[in-house]
């Protein structure tokens, strides 16, 4: 099982650790007597200065912190704790540390001195002298107020005691639900470990005691970002309303400035974070991770130094540049970088499982695996560590197939018909594109076919799910659904196998430079060419958006990437891109703009290399040849007027008849008479809406509809003929093609079945029968090779009847002249099944002993 | 279809002088009660329908069996078949079990809907229905062997109730509560007539290969669905209520291989040159049968020789005998043997 921690899983684990070991920390620490609730205290109750210090800076508001500390009336000390704490905020770690020093000497040291003063000495890399600091505070608490809990949960936390932190929250997080401080901490600790889910709800349990309390916030932000990223950018965009000096705040900005490569703007946003609160190892890590975007491992060394300089013991920015070479694909760069990253701290898992998920992309699972144990050794909430090292368990246990350039990796059970399948049309592709693209991408490639899908999107990015994803492409690694990934029909593995392998290509010919919507506009463009209807399925869904008024601009098509609601759609307007784009330049230009990618030029320079041409004159280029490849498709897909009732059947006809090049008026039409049983009045707007939209498919589309009646009314010639058109356009459509195969073979359509038989086998290569009867027409034309292959398919799948399935095999050997195999086919045929007459006949043939 | 015609045109030609080496396969006489039940709606009732006339067809035509032998009650009874109802199957069954002696066999098959209600599993009826227990109690007379096969849904209680020494029961499902409409019916009465269906290609499907066909459509179907199989469908055939699924592990099944609804043909040709021939192939294939009782005993390298022997030699023998069979003067096709 993977593993997803959901709420239930991980409260279990926590309650799981509360009860065993964590409860005996505690005793041992001197506060099991503290385990009911902590002393209420009255609103009277005068508000110590360094928590309102504090709530004052979870607001983002320093000013009002140095306020409130020069209107106190609280001793020296109390005073100097509190100047310390907006010192941190400010991240002048050397004033608060001066400040804090003399507060931790002697048996009266103030324990939030001890608790600021321990973390300030690990954020520098002092972490044994952080660490004696934090043990003082864990192992002399006693009378514990709210304020003492936090403290001993913060230094249990920066300690590597998360447990012992997270028993401390729930004694004191139920009851103290109007302390947002309390609350968005222990969201901070789950955030830490992983539960996304959890953090969010501490989050909001914060936000309820304080609506604007700004770490809440920003963590909510940092727990929805997947999610729920239009909640996260609410919540971001709030804190820079309420905080607009807090460096927190601007930090998650130019992080996410970083996720958008809007790497100018960030450079200027992290400039804002400075100003606030300078030499931050948080604000380094982005800034190295900028510089490394738009230029060399190299670019970030200076910061890394500086990093160094801070905390020589942190690898935090050393991570984040890793992270950004990742993100940018760059998977060689990213586990070098993770290796230096592993080297300043070994024993933090952090960098053990960066390496281990960047090694993974790279190929490399052996290692991967190494370094993910490391990892979970130290860290066993990472659920992203856990998933991986439980699928490469299952890979482990793959066939293994080498061919050429290529590892291929399928599940035992799927091995044998897969590899007949996917190895031939992955040489060919790499053929193909070879001599397109005009080089040889690194290798080895591994192609890894899994068969459940949780599977593949493990291998994809840690996590089971990802809905709407087929396949995914690292630059030497692909990692995919097999068709047993989904019910069959649902995809043509095949052009997902063609589509990744071009990705391999693009990426690394652009040094995996090439923007992300032009990688996957010349994948999928790559499929069209392939095969008419792979990557064309929304034909009829884009050309109704050009009716509704939609227009192209570059922009937009980027932008278009990062919407999950519009992600379909920039794929396929993509793939029309690169075609007009080979057009213009043919493949010399398309090879130029990947090139110029490679070496180092912007979007501009890019295109105007490759085609001489500014991006507004390619855009305009382009609305060109959508109005001439979609206009009329556009024309028949806008709204008809009027407006008429679906049950209006006189009314739809009426509509019908005068706007006979609407599309949606004559389906609306055929729809109303097929419910009014006016069959030939349906059938003749079916034909008419056919016409004006050749590509609309679908099980209730015109064509389907009209092959339907036709078989209904007996005339399977028209049926046949309706469905051949349709499975032109609606290519996965197994069920269509199932019936054409059906009908063609009662009407002895032998082309018809031909190309039915093998669009099922394209689409579901695990039918057995459809193999043995493809294997049959094969041999019947003389294609010993391709039968031989057909029939080993289904062998290999377990056939209806043994005996019959390898005497088809062992016939196709004996055409092709492999005398020996087919006598060894008819010895198995004839052990289940001594008196069958087609295996003794074949068995005789075979040794030379048949009929003269 | 042209399939079931090919069928049958294969089955008429190689029965003729098929040999069938298991000496305990079924003889005597054949009884068969086929009941479609109260179908529900008017898309059950047409499917039912369909599925009942081409059993019908089968078991008169195909198999043969006297029209006394067969009876078969409908939801709504055409030429010659009764209605579906309690009375009419128990009068039927009565009939058939005072008729049924030792080495016969009566075969009773269920089309249609059933339910359990967490006590009693039923078979639905035209009125009143009946439970498993009360099928058990109707067949309970009968001395020869009795295949019982229930293709409805929550039919799996049958399997306990019914099961008895000579007898085989087969159910569409393994679970009571799965109360959905089976696949296991249509792919059951292709499978009495499907050549893929013979696994040993002796020209006849025992009620084995039947079930083993059946299954293998019901899986297929759901799968090319991208559907969850809920139906699984049990035998059980050695009297101890326990079945097994067609791919499961089990003891069942070895009764029901020696099963089939067609009768042997056991006439000899007048042709004295084929007497001799079929005479040869029976013996082939006895001695086939012993070698393969030695085989434990064997050295692969002793065994495979001697088996690879035999087999060339009944397939020439076979192949003469198919000859002869098309051209009566024919000599021997190949001078050699």
């Amino acid at each position: 099982m993977l593993m997803t921690m959901t709420r239930r899983t991980f409260r279990q684990t926590w309650a799981g650790a509360a009860l065993t070991g964590v409860c005996v920390l505690l005793a041992a620490a001197g506060v099991l007597a503290q385990a009911q609730s902590p002393a209420p205290q009255t609103a009277a109750a005068p508000v110590p200065l360094a928590r309102a210090v504090r709530f004052a800076l979870g607001h983002g508001n320093a000013d009002e912190a140095r306020r409130l500390v020069q209107q106190s009336r609280e001793t020296a000390n109390k005073k100097a704790v509190a100047t310390a704490l907006i010192a941190i905020y400010e991240g002048k770690d050397d004033d608060a540390r001066r400040a804090l020093t003399p507060l931790t000497v002697g048996e009266t040291s103030d324990d939030d001195a001890l608790v600021e003063l321990g973390l300030i000495e690990i954020r520098h890399g002092r972490k044994d002298e952080g660490e004696a600091l934090l043990q003082r505070v864990i192992s002399s608490q006693s009378d514990l107020d709210t304020d003492g809990f936090l403290r001993l949960a913060r230094a249990a936390d920066a300690t590597g005691d998360v447990n012992l932190a997270n028993s401390v929250f729930q004694r004191i997080g139920s009851s103290e639900t109007d302390r947002p401080d309390v609350q968005a901490q222990w969201g901070d600790l789950f955030l830490k470990t992983h539960a996304n889910a959890e953090a969010a709800r501490s989050y909001q349990d914060a936000l309820r005691a304080d609506e604007n309390w700004i770490p809440a916030l920003l963590g909510n932000a940092r727990a929805l970002a997947d999610d729920d990223p239009d909640e996260s950018g609410k919540a971001l965009t709030k804190t820079q309303q309420l905080a607009p000096k807090s460096p927190d705040v601007w930090l998650l900005v130019a992080e996410r400035q970083i996720a958008a490569q809007d790497f100018a703007t960030a450079k200027a946003t992290l400039d804002k974070v400075a100003s606030f609160r300078a030499g931050w190892l948080e604000e380094l890590a982005l800034r190295a991770a900028a510089l490394y975007a738009v230029g060399t491992a190299k670019d970030a060394d200076p910061i890394l130094a500086q990093a160094a300089a801070i905390n020589p013991r942190s690898p935090v920015v050393a991570r984040a540049v890793a992270a950004q070479a990742a993100q940018l694909y760059r998977f060689d760069d990213a586990v070098t970088l993770a290796r230096g990253a592993v080297k300043i701290d070994p024993d933090e898992a952090g960098p053990h499982a960066d390496l281990g998920s960047y090694l993974l992309r790279t190929g490399d699972e052996a290692e991967a695996r190494t370094e993910l144990e490391a990892a979970f050794k130290t860290d066993p909430y990472d659920t992203i560590t856990f998933n991986l090292l439980q699928m490469l368990d299952t890979l482990e246990k793959f066939t293994v197939v080498k061919d050429g350039d290529f590892v291929f990796k399928f599940a035992p059970e799927s091995a044998a018909v897969l590899t007949q399948y996917a190895v031939p049309l992955a040489k060919q592709a790499y053929a193909e594109y070879s001599e397109r693209y005009g080089f040889k991408p690194r290798g080895p490639i591994y192609i890894e076919i899994f068969d459940n899908h949780d599977q593949f999107a493990v291998r994809t990015i840690g996590l089971p799910g990802i809905a709407g994803a087929l396949g995914a492409c690292f630059g030497r690694v692909v990692a995919m659904d097999s068709p047993k990934a989904r019910p069959p029909g649902d995809f043509s593995w095949q052009a997902t196998l063609w589509h990744e392998i071009a990705h391999v290509f693009t990426l690394q010919l652009s040094d995996y430079k090439v923007p992300r919507w032009l990688t996957e506009g010349l994948s999928q463009y790559e499929e069209h060419r392939r095969s008419a209807p792979w990557g064309r399925e929304l034909t009829m869904q884009y050309s109704r958006e050009l009716a509704l008024g939609s227009q192209f601009t570059f922009k937009r098509l980027s932008e278009s990437f990062k919407l999950s609601s519009r992600i379909a759609m920039a794929y396929f307007e993509a793939s029309l891109v690169a075609e007009q784009l080979e057009s213009m330049g043919g493949v010399t230009a398309l090879r130029t703009l990947l090139t110029s990618y490679a070496a180092g030029a912007n979007d501009t320079e890019a295109f105007t290399k490759a085609f001489g041409k500014t991006v507004p004159e390619i855009e305009a280029g382009f609305r060109a040849f959508v109005d001439q490849r979609f206009g009329s498709l556009r024309d028949a897909l806008k709204d008809p007027a009027p407006k008429v009732a679906d049950d209006d059947v006189a009314g739809l006809k009426a509509r019908a008849e005068a706007q006979q090049g609407s599309y949606i008026a004559q389906t609306t039409y055929a729809a109303a008479a097929l419910q009014a049983r006016q069959a030939d009045e349906a059938k003749r707007a079916l034909e008419r809406a056919a016409q004006l939209a050749p590509a609309a498919g679908g099980e209730d589309g015109p064509f389907a509809l009209l092959a339907e009646m036709a078989a209904e009314a007996g005339d399977k010639t028209t049926a046949r003929k309706h469905l051949r058109h349709l499975l032109d356009y609606d290519h996965d459509n197994l069920s269509a093609a199932r019936t054409l195969a059906t009908l063609a073979a009662d009407g002895g359509a032998t082309a018809e079945l031909d190309f039915a038989l093998t669009r099922i086998a394209d689409l579901d290569p695990f039918d057995a029968d459809a193999h043995t009867q493809l294997g049959r027409r094969e041999l019947a034309q003389n294609r010993t090779e391709r039968a031989i292959i057909e029939f080993a398919s289904a062998l290999a799948l377990g056939p209806a009847n043994l005996a019959e399935a390898h005497t088809d095999l062992g016939e196709a050997y004996l055409k092709a002249g492999r005398k020996d195999d087919a006598k060894k086919e008819a010895f198995i045929a004839l052990e289940q099944a001594p008196t069958f007459a087609r295996a003794q006949d074949l068995l005789l043939a075979a040794i030379g002993k048949a009929v003269r | 279809m042209m399939k079931r015609l090919g069928v049958r045109t294969a089955l008429a030609l190689c029965a003729m002088f098929a040999v069938h080496a298991p000496a305990f396969a079924q003889s005597g006489q054949r009884f068969a009660l086929l009941v479609e039940g109260a179908p529900g709606d008017q898309a059950h009732a047409d499917l039912q329908r369909r599925l009942l006339t081409s059993l019908k067809a089968r078991f008169s035509d195909d198999y043969k069996l006297d029209k006394d032998h067969l009876i078969v009650l409908a939801s709504t009874p055409e030429g010659g078949e009764g209605k579906a109802t309690a009375i009419d199957v128990k009068s039927a069954l009565a009939r058939f079990t005072a008729a049924v002696k030792p080495l016969d066999t009566l075969f009773v098959l269920l089309l249609g809907h059933g339910n359990w209600d967490g006590t009693d599993a039923k078979f639905n009826l035209v009125g009143p229905d009946l439970t498993a227990g009360q099928w058990a109690e109707l067949l309970g007379p009968a001395q020869g062997k009795v295949v019982f096969v229930n293709t409805t849904p929550a039919s799996s209680p049958f399997i306990k109730a019914l099961a008895a020494p000579n007898r085989i029961v087969i159910t569409a499902t393994d679970q009571p509560g799965q109360k959905f409409d089976t696949v296991f019916a249509d792919a059951f009465v292709q499978a009495l007539g499907a050549p893929t269906a013979d696994l040993d290609k002796d020209s006849r499907i025992s009620m084995w290969e039947a079930f083993a066909y059946a299954s293998r459509v019901v899986r297929q179907t759901y799968e090319q669905k991208g559907l969850m199989q809920p139906e699984h469908a049990v035998l059980d055939d050695d009297g101890d209520g326990t079945g097994r699924q067609a791919t499961g592990e089990g003891k069942d099944g070895t009764l029901a291989s020696v099963t089939f609804v067609d009768a042997v043909i056991a006439s000899r040709p007048a042709d004295p040159e084929l007497q001799q021939m079929v005479q040869k192939q029976e013996q082939l294939l006895l001695q086939l049968d012993a070698l393969k009782k030695r085989k434990a005993q064997m050295k692969p390298e002793e065994y495979q020789p001697a088996w690879e022997a035999l087999i060339i030699e009944l397939a020439t023998v076979s192949r003469d005998v198919r000859a002869r069979l098309k051209d009566p003067k024919a000599a021997s096709a190949d001078p050699t043997n």
